[in-house]
């Protein structure tokens, strides 16, 4: 009976407060969906890494390559005929494009394949004979067709070093396995070399073996060949990712402090909104702790109908976000095809989980508190305010407490990740206990100072003051929400700032001919012959430099590598972080060492004066003296800069990826670049012809497009922010209806009343905008010198732009005032009659 | 007439059409009837001249070289073996590519042992293209191959040829010697297998080769020596589709004489009148057999695990040469459960009257099992 009546009692509150009920589930929809977004971003994006690499090296244990450079195909029949290793299949892979998207065109052979992978035998089993006779034939997965809209047998034009060649897809292979990796395209290996122009080499041999097979194997190898485990190779690989992953977490991270606020927010506003009519039930016999009961099982009804809706949400962002993920892998590590969303249930779990624990622990104090209510005695607001004032300095004092915390850990000697964001959690969760006290302190000297200010300001700003206990929770959200956006903002224009400036350093050159893979934007092609001759022997050329792209193994793990012919104005063009310039300029263009990018230094714990071990095609293993590390924002997983000279000596490989063209007068640029343009209508294969400054812009924009998905979790937290001044608002509006209608019959017009709503919100804002720029200071401190140093390897110079400073006030003042207008409409329509009548 | 060559065809859709292949893959008729324009044909009667019909005919179609034997050791121990290499061209031509790997010669080769004592049937299968050196036939010395499987001759083809490969379960090092001369099969080694002109192969056999060597399994070596018999075939087409199986028979009887037999079953349960076989007597001459001159009769059925069943022991009755033959098999379990399935396994040959052993053999039997799907 009495439960009945408690039920009843809060449905019709609800009935009557129809937008605090879908407020609160809004918050905590929103909450929800972005964490779920992000996890469900981040985890397809994990998945079809996996699958890819899974269905690239399927059950092989081992691989003999020649560290990255295709090689002979010969050594494969030695394997076999002479060896007897019979669990082997020899790969050749490369990149192709269709329709824009790139694809991973495996070839392989399917007569040795049924060891090694499941997908590929079946698929290739059942099309044997045209695969194996037909030079154009490959196989596509039905979902990469049905998403490109073809069908079997369709005739595709792909797009292979910039050149079109037709295939036919002479069959779509299975998906519906649900391990399907996307972006595969598997044709007999006799069609890939044909296709990738690799006639006569093999890039990697997949095998399976046991640890002693594996040993005897190895000791059989000729010199230019290596034998690695999978794992290894695969470790390395998945290693490049982490860091970004990590990263895209710490913004879920962010997403679930600010969504966690707006749910504790919407929660304790609806208890302290009843505590009239809570009191009234503990007179009517209710006891506190049945009290205490339906108040949190009411939140974890609409924190549970808020988690489903915010599912849906979440998938839907998830596929938006998915797209931004995958950009950012491609154009920063490696070519990877996600488009299906995979919904892991830890995802789903989790998501609800944090919802459902967020609104209880909201509730778990306004539960306390009412059941702790006496049953005759209401509480007036004024004692409330009374008590939650002093509540506000013992919560800043903790606060200070996590904030110094926060900056122990931080600077705590560790390289591990974690405890990077570990420290930025504590950072922000000391500083938004704080907030209250300040903000409270903040309006005290304002009204102190204003004492000039009209009425209807003074009207507005005591009103802050007198509901201050709800405000403070907008305010804090509001701030949480904004502080992310400038710490965010400050790193991003720092990170930009210092690429710009290194790409303006690195770019000595005025011309850059390069070969393009056509793929991402790496210039990992080989330039026709004839460019080195023209370009050496063109009038007006100071000086030019080339350069090699390569990926060698360096200590085992695949690295990219800049064989690099320098001429007179390349060593401006390196900024040496340590080591002596000097002196290792000297050494490498001697040939005696190689120069280390900062994230591969910071990545493998390497400096000046260490040795690195790289394998060579001709001599097998070198071991080579570092001569220096430099700044390089280009490879987040660390670049390898080699002389010219000492690779020529340890590989076969005379081809060269990229020429640069100084000119000993600038004002000619455009009409070499014409010149060479006219070239490249010779060449055979593609070729890129830019300026420094078309290479500036689009590096820049390769750089904008990385950071895009923060861009829109900025975007969210600023969404969810201003839902929580919305409610904050709204609350308020209803709580002092009486109040307002006696302003209203003592002469107040409508617009007068709204200009004080609004005033009050801008208050609100300004609040939060002020407040905001510390914490948005430290956060980006943090995301500097801890998360991007250890996540990425890279450090930057800071750079504190005014005018995202400006922006944070702005954003937050905009969207307090925005949250304000409809309260405001609602305040001036609200009949006085009515209002007065509460009485 | 062997069933490896099916086991590719089949597998393989019968023809280089872009068509993926019709499930009805096994269909024996189809397979290794089906279309076989644009390879040569096994019209006429043709001149054999050798070493050089030991090496590859790609003109044709599908071809084997087929090695059954039996074994023993010092102690008794009584052992059987395989070693098949098979030859199909999935297209006539070659496809002009630059890529070496560009082949229309595909190979497959079969090795199993049986283990008389331990009842045990060992089996393994490979895979490759005519490509890089991979498998294929090469002349002198002559060698055919897949991978490191081989039979081999020392010095150009000339006899005793070896035998070595190794699997995961055991290794085989046999060397090979003829104690008869070749034997061409059906009319002078055109061996018609269906009405239709051209729906033959040509056909010779090595039907006594003395076999010594090694084997080995679990490390363990021991020595062994037996007989074996080399079947060399070759053609583009034999079977209709009217044709389900066949069961076939090589056996070594201890007189000297050597006997093999084939009936072709029909899909209406008769046997095929082109069913045949040839009878070698001690000196190596060869009488052919008709159907009329033979009968087989099944005289026991085993049943796999997942229920096909074969005869594995025959009734085999020659009146004009006054042989009444029981063949029971060295143990039932001797399925060849590769790529497609069949039964292929040492047998003892007693007299179908007093039991008394007359000889050794090999018995293959195609056709029992529907096509996997």
């Amino acid at each position: 009976m009495v439960s009945l009546n408690l039920v009843l009692s809060s449905t019709r509150f609800f009935r009557r407060h129809p937008w605090q009920f879908w407020l609160s589930i809004l918050s905590i929809a929103l909450g929800t969906a972005v964490i779920v977004a992000v996890d469900l971003a981040n985890a397809s994006a994990q998945r079809a890494f996996a699958l890819s690499l899974d269905a690239l090296t399927g059950r092989a244990t081992h691989q003999i390559s020649a560290g990255g450079t295709p090689f002979d195909e010969g050594f494969y029949t030695v394997l076999r005929t002479k060896l007897g290793y019979q669990h082997s299949a020899p790969i050749v892979a490369g990149w192709l494009r269709i329709e824009g998207e790139t694809f991973t065109l495996l070839g392989i052979d399917p007569l040795a394949e049924p060891m090694f992978r499941n997908l590929t035998t079946r698929a290739a089993q059942a099309q044997l004979i045209p695969l194996l006779t037909r030079p154009d034939a490959v196989l596509m997965s039905q979902m990469d067709a049905a998403r490109l809209g073809f069908s079997r047998l369709d005739r595709v034009p792909v797009e292979i070093q910039g050149q079109t060649h037709p295939v036919q897809l002479i069959d779509l292979y299975d998906t519906t396995q649900n391990v399907t990796p996307e972006g595969i395209l598997i044709t007999d290996i006799a069609t890939a070399q044909t296709l990738l122009d690799r006639v006569g080499t093999l890039d990697r041999i997949d095998l399976i073996l046991n640890a002693d097979a594996a040993e005897r194997l190895r000791s059989a190898l000729p010199p230019q060949l290596k034998l690695d485990s999978v794992g290894a190779k695969q470790g390395a690989l998945k290693q490049m990712t982490r860091a970004f992953y990590i990263n895209l977490s710490a913004l879920s991270l962010l997403a679930m402090v600010v969504g966690g606020f707006l749910v504790y927010n919407s929660i304790a506003l609806s208890v302290l909104q009843r505590r009239e009519q809570l009191a009234v039930a503990r007179m009517l016999g209710v006891t506190g702790g049945q009290l205490f009961v339906h108040i949190c099982l009411e939140a974890l009804i609409i924190g549970l109908l808020g988690a489903l809706l915010g599912l849906f949400l979440g998938v839907g962002l998830a596929q938006f976000l998915v797209a931004l993920v995958t950009r950012t892998i491609n154009d920063l590590y490696f070519v990877l095809n996600v488009s299906q969303l995979h919904l892991a249930t830890w995802v789903i779990l989790k998501g609800v989980g944090v919802a459902l624990l967020g609104t209880l622990l909201a509730a778990i104090g306004p539960a306390l508190e009412a059941a702790h209510l006496a049953p005759m005695l209401v509480l007036r607001r004024s004692e409330l305010e009374r008590q939650s004032r002093r509540l506000f300095p013992r919560l800043a004092l903790g606060g200070l407490g996590l904030l110094i915390l926060g900056v122990l850990v931080a600077v705590w000697p560790s390289e591990a990740l974690i405890v990077g964001f570990g420290a930025l959690f504590l950072l922000i969760l000391g500083y938004s206990l704080a907030i209250p006290y300040m903000s409270a302190w903040l309006l005290k000297r304002l009204e102190a100072t204003l004492r000039w200010l009209p009425t209807t300001a003074k009207l507005a700003l005591r009103s802050i003051t007198a509901g201050f206990s709800r405000i403070a929770l907008a305010i804090t959200a509001l701030t949480i929400a904004v502080s992310a956006t400038v710490g965010v903002g400050i790193m991003i224009d720092s990170f930009r700032h210092s690429v710009s400036h290194w790409l303006e350093l690195t770019l000595q050159n005025d011309l850059y001919v390069s070969a393009t893979s056509g793929v991402a934007s790496r210039a990992e092609g080989t330039l026709d012959n004839f460019w080195l001759e023209r370009i050496a022997h063109l009038p007006g050329v100071a000086a030019y430099s080339t350069g090699r792209s390569v990926k060698l193994d360096v200590d085992s793990i695949p690295t990219d590598t800049l064989i690099l012919s320098p001429s007179v104005y390349t060593t401006q063009g390196f900024e040496i972080l340590a080591g002596d310039t000097q002196t290792a300029w000297q050494a490498f263009l001697a040939g005696q060492n190689v120069l280390i990018s900062e994230p591969l230094a910071q990545h493998r714990g390497l400096g000046p004066g260490d040795r690195v071990r790289v394998f060579s095609t001709l001599h097998g293993e070198l071991s080579l003296p570092i001569g220096a590390v430099f700044r390089d924002y280009g490879s987040s997983q660390g670049m390898l800069v080699m002389p010219r000279n000492l690779y020529a000596e340890h590989w076969q490989d005379p081809a060269l990826s990229a020429i640069g063209i100084k000119l000993r007068n600038p004002s000619q640029i455009t009409a070499v670049k014409l010149l060479l343009k006219r070239w490249s209508k010779e060449a055979t294969r593609p070729v890129s012809i830019r300026s420094n400054i078309e290479i500036r812009q689009r590096s820049l924009m390769i750089f904008d497009r990385t950071f895009a998905i923060t861009q829109v979790l900025r975007l969210l937290a600023i969404v969810v922010a201003f839902v929580g001044v919305f409610s904050a608002l709204m609350a308020l509006l209803l709580e002092k209806r009486r109040e307002n209608a006696v302003l209203r019959a003592v002469g107040m017009t409508p617009l007068q009343m709204r200009g004080m709503l609004l005033l009050q919100s801008a208050m609100i804002g300004s609040l939060a905008g002020v407040l905001s720029v510390p914490l948005g200071w430290l956060m980006s401190e943090m995301l500097i010198l801890v998360i991007n140093q250890r996540a990425f390897g890279w450090s930057m110079e800071h750079h504190f732009p005014l005018a995202v400073l400006f922006a944070a006030f702005g954003t937050a003042l905009s969207s307090a005032i925005l949250a304000a207008l409809y309260p405001a409409w609602r305040l001036a329509r609200a009949p006085i009659a009515s209002g007065l009548r509460e009485e | 007439m062997r069933w490896g060559s099916m086991l590719l065809v089949g597998l393989l859709g019968a023809s280089g059409c872009s068509q993926p292949p019709a499930q009805s893959g096994l269909d024996l008729g189809v397979a290794l009837g089906g279309d076989a324009s644009g390879y040569a044909r096994a019209l006429d009667i043709r001149r054999f001249s050798f070493p050089e019909d030991h090496f590859s005919h790609p003109e044709f179609r599908n071809e084997w070289w087929y090695l059954t034997g039996n074994l023993s050791t010092d102690n008794g121990d009584l052992y059987g073996y395989q070693v098949t290499f098979f030859r199909t061209a999935i297209s006539p031509q070659r496809q002009a590519d630059a890529s070496h790997w560009r082949s229309h010669q595909l190979w497959m080769a079969h090795a199993a042992l049986s283990n008389g004592q331990t009842k045990r049937h060992l089996f393994a299968e490979r895979w490759s293209r005519d490509a890089l050196k991979l498998a294929g036939v090469q002349q002198a010395p002559f060698r055919v191959w897949l991978d490191d499987w081989r039979i081999e001759a020392t010095q150009g083809a000339a006899f005793p040829w070896q035998v070595t490969l190794k699997t995961e379960q055991f290794e085989l090092a046999l060397t090979l010697s003829p104690q008869k001369p070749i034997v061409l099969q059906g009319n002078q080694g055109l061996s018609q297998k269906s009405s239709a002109p051209g729906n033959a192969s040509y056909y010779y056999s090595l039907p006594r080769l003395d076999t010594s060597g090694t084997l080995t399994q679990a490390h363990h070596s021991m020595q062994v020596t037996g007989l074996s018999w080399l079947d060399r075939e070759w053609s583009s087409s034999a079977l209709t589709s009217e044709q389900v199986g066949w069961d076939w028979f090589a056996l070594q009887l201890e007189d000297g004489r050597d006997l093999m037999i084939y009936q072709l079953r029909r899909k209406d349960g008769q046997t095929d009148p082109h069913s045949a076989g040839t009878l070698i007597d001690k000196q190596g001459r060869a009488t052919a057999l008709q159907l009329a001159e033979f009968q087989l009769q099944p005289l026991r059925w085993w049943q796999t695990k997942d229920g096909a069943s074969y005869p594995t022991g025959w009734r085999i009755t020659l009146p004009a040469q006054d042989l009444d033959l029981k063949i029971l098999p060295l143990f039932d379990a001797q399925e060849m459960q590769t790529t497609l399935r069949y039964w292929e396994g040492a047998v003892i040959v007693q007299d179908q009257r007093s039991g008394t052993p007359l000889g050794r053999g090999y018995l293959e039997m195609t056709g029992y099992v529907a096509a996997p799907d």
